[in-house]
């Protein structure tokens, strides 16, 4: 390695000696197997050497460079390959400055050499467009490789940079939305208590739209953070009579059960439980509405709640139709939907919320003669002793 | 009940003084500034407020940081726990960490929105704020 006394802030400074690098740089790329192998996964990858300085890029990262000839880009390290800021304010170079102590890149890649061990973490890496500096925000991962003495890691970076944007915009649309709609439901509710005869039907009415706009909202928004493994559980008491009430009367205003009827099974048990009640009803108000699209005008749809084994119970909501067997092997896959574009998240949401974050079962049973019936069981949750509170 | 609300969204302010005007006087701020600031100037005319609802994501100073000036201010005049303005973190977050760290500077409850209006009255009867 090539001594000297160099100053840096943070990483050692030492880099291989250009013998020793040459000797790298040409395994690398003198290996066609590997280099294929590199370029087939299509992820921006470069190799590190125990020095951190870049031994080979593949293809996917010299093309996001825009660059033709990678091999200038050899033996520098990962900043000055990007062409970072904080690269340039150092002799040494990236991972010297000041700066460099609280970048995730370089941090990752040290934790990497350092213990010899795999690791991930999503870093910004601030690259220049001429006099601009452009923030990039990457998924990155480090590995270890060794070839006889050598030690490499690799390192793969997948662009996460659409994705977060996407997922504030998301975030205010979603906080701002909320906000207002349920703002404006409150108004309606409280001026309806001052009104009078057909007005205040009128704002009855207005005050259910509005309640079943928020739904609407709510339902996309949990789905979403869900899926970012964002949602917050948060668990309340409750006894299954409020909550199958409360979920026959989610559509009674809306067009889906103009003609039909959603009916509680009167031998339906009275249960005590802990869970998160927003999304055991978003669960059950999905399977009462696909239960309602399903059946044609003046059928009757009906919801139900039972005692399993110890601890466990079941609600249930059950219909007329028939799924088709072709449709029951898919009925649970994202965007799956026998109702055309822009549906297929209801049942896909169902066992997302119901399995993953209220640790139930969701399921259904479906035959010609007997209808079908969706279901969703639970724990009863008293062993879980901690119960959150919220207004 | 003297009631002080500060939120940004028009029509969440308008809903939360319409609901607790039926229970005493409400002020309102748009942002935490303009909350520290009537908060203080309720201090200096002798007629403090009751009840404060925060919004945690506002302008200019957000909802923590008003929660944390006004308990700031409070211990500095030497007020106790029990006479402390009751305090309560409205939020369409879906954050329980920004929640906890309310909890941790002092404030006495929090409403998810969209409010539901029996729960809210429920806790605030429950903090004594309205009979």
């Amino acid at each position: 390695m090539e001594d000297g006394k160099l100053a840096t802030f943070h990483a050692n400074p030492v880099r291989r000696g250009r013998e020793d690098l040459q000797r790298q740089i040409a395994y690398f790329r003198d290996n066609q197997l590997l280099r294929d192998a590199f370029d087939a996964t299509g992820t921006m990858l470069m190799i590190l050497n125990d020095c951190r300085q870049v031994i080979y890029v593949n293809k996917a990262f010299a093309r996001e460079l825009g660059v033709a000839d990678e091999l200038h880009l050899l033996g520098k390290r990962p900043g000055e390959v990007i062409g970072c800021p904080n690269a340039t304010t150092e002799p040494c170079g990236c991972g010297a400055s000041r700066a460099c102590r609280d970048c995730a890149a370089v941090n990752l890649v040290l934790q990497a050499i350092a213990t010899n061990a795999g690791c991930t973490g999503d870093v910004v890496l601030t690259g220049s467009d001429g006099s601009a500096r452009i923030p990039f925000q990457f998924h990155m991962q480090v590995h270890p490789m060794c070839s006889g003495t050598d030690s490499f890691f690799v390192v793969s970076l997948v662009d996460a940079s659409d994705q977060a944007r996407r997922r504030v915009l998301e975030r205010v649309f979603f906080h701002d939305i909320t906000n207002t709609t349920g703002a404006l439901k409150g108004i309606i509710g409280l001026l309806k208590e001052e009104a009078d005869g057909e007005l205040k039907d009128n704002m009855e009415f207005i005050e259910k739209v509005f309640q079943g706009l928020l739904d609407e909202i709510l339902a996309q928004k949990q789905l979403l953070e869900a899926e970012s493994q964002e949602l917050t559980i948060v668990r309340e008491i409750f006894c299954s009579e409020d909550m199958l009430n409360e979920v026959s009367r989610l559509y009674e205003w809306q067009d889906i059960a103009k003609t039909k009827r959603v009916k509680l099974d009167p031998g339906s048990i009275f249960q005590e439980c802990v869970s998160d009640c927003r999304l055991v009803k978003r669960v059950l108000g999905n399977m009462v509405k696909n239960a309602l699209e399903a059946v044609p005008a003046g059928s009757c749809v009906w919801l139900g709640c039972q005692p399993l084994g110890t601890g466990w119970f079941k609600f249930w909501v059950h219909n007329e139709g028939h799924i088709r067997e072709d449709v029951q092997y898919r009925i649970f896959q994202r965007s799956f939907s026998t109702k055309g574009r822009g549906h297929g998240l209801g049942t896909y949401s169902m066992k997302l919320l119901g399995e993953r974050y209220l640790g139930g079962k969701v399921g259904f049973v479906s035959e010609k003669d007997r209808g079908t019936t969706f279901f969703l069981i639970l724990p009863c949750g008293e062993s879980l002793g901690i119960v959150d509170t919220k207004l | 009940m003297r009631a002080l609300i500060a939120e940004d969204d028009l029509a969440s302010r308008i809903f939360l003084k319409k609901l607790l005007s039926k229970y005493g006087d409400c002020d309102v701020a748009v942002d935490g500034l303009e909350a520290i600031d009537a908060y203080l100037m309720a201090l200096k005319e002798q007629q403090p407020y009751n009840l404060i609802c925060l919004d945690i994501m506002m302008p200019k100073v957000d909802g923590l940081k008003t929660l944390k000036a006004i308990r700031d201010i409070e211990q500095q005049n030497g007020v106790s726990e029990p006479d402390r303005v009751k305090i309560i973190m409205t939020t369409a977050l879906n954050d329980t960490e920004t929640i906890m760290a309310a909890r941790e500077l002092g404030c006495e409850g929090y409403a998810w929105k969209p409010i539901e209006i029996e729960k809210f009255l429920e806790v605030l009867r429950t903090l004594a704020v309205i009979s």
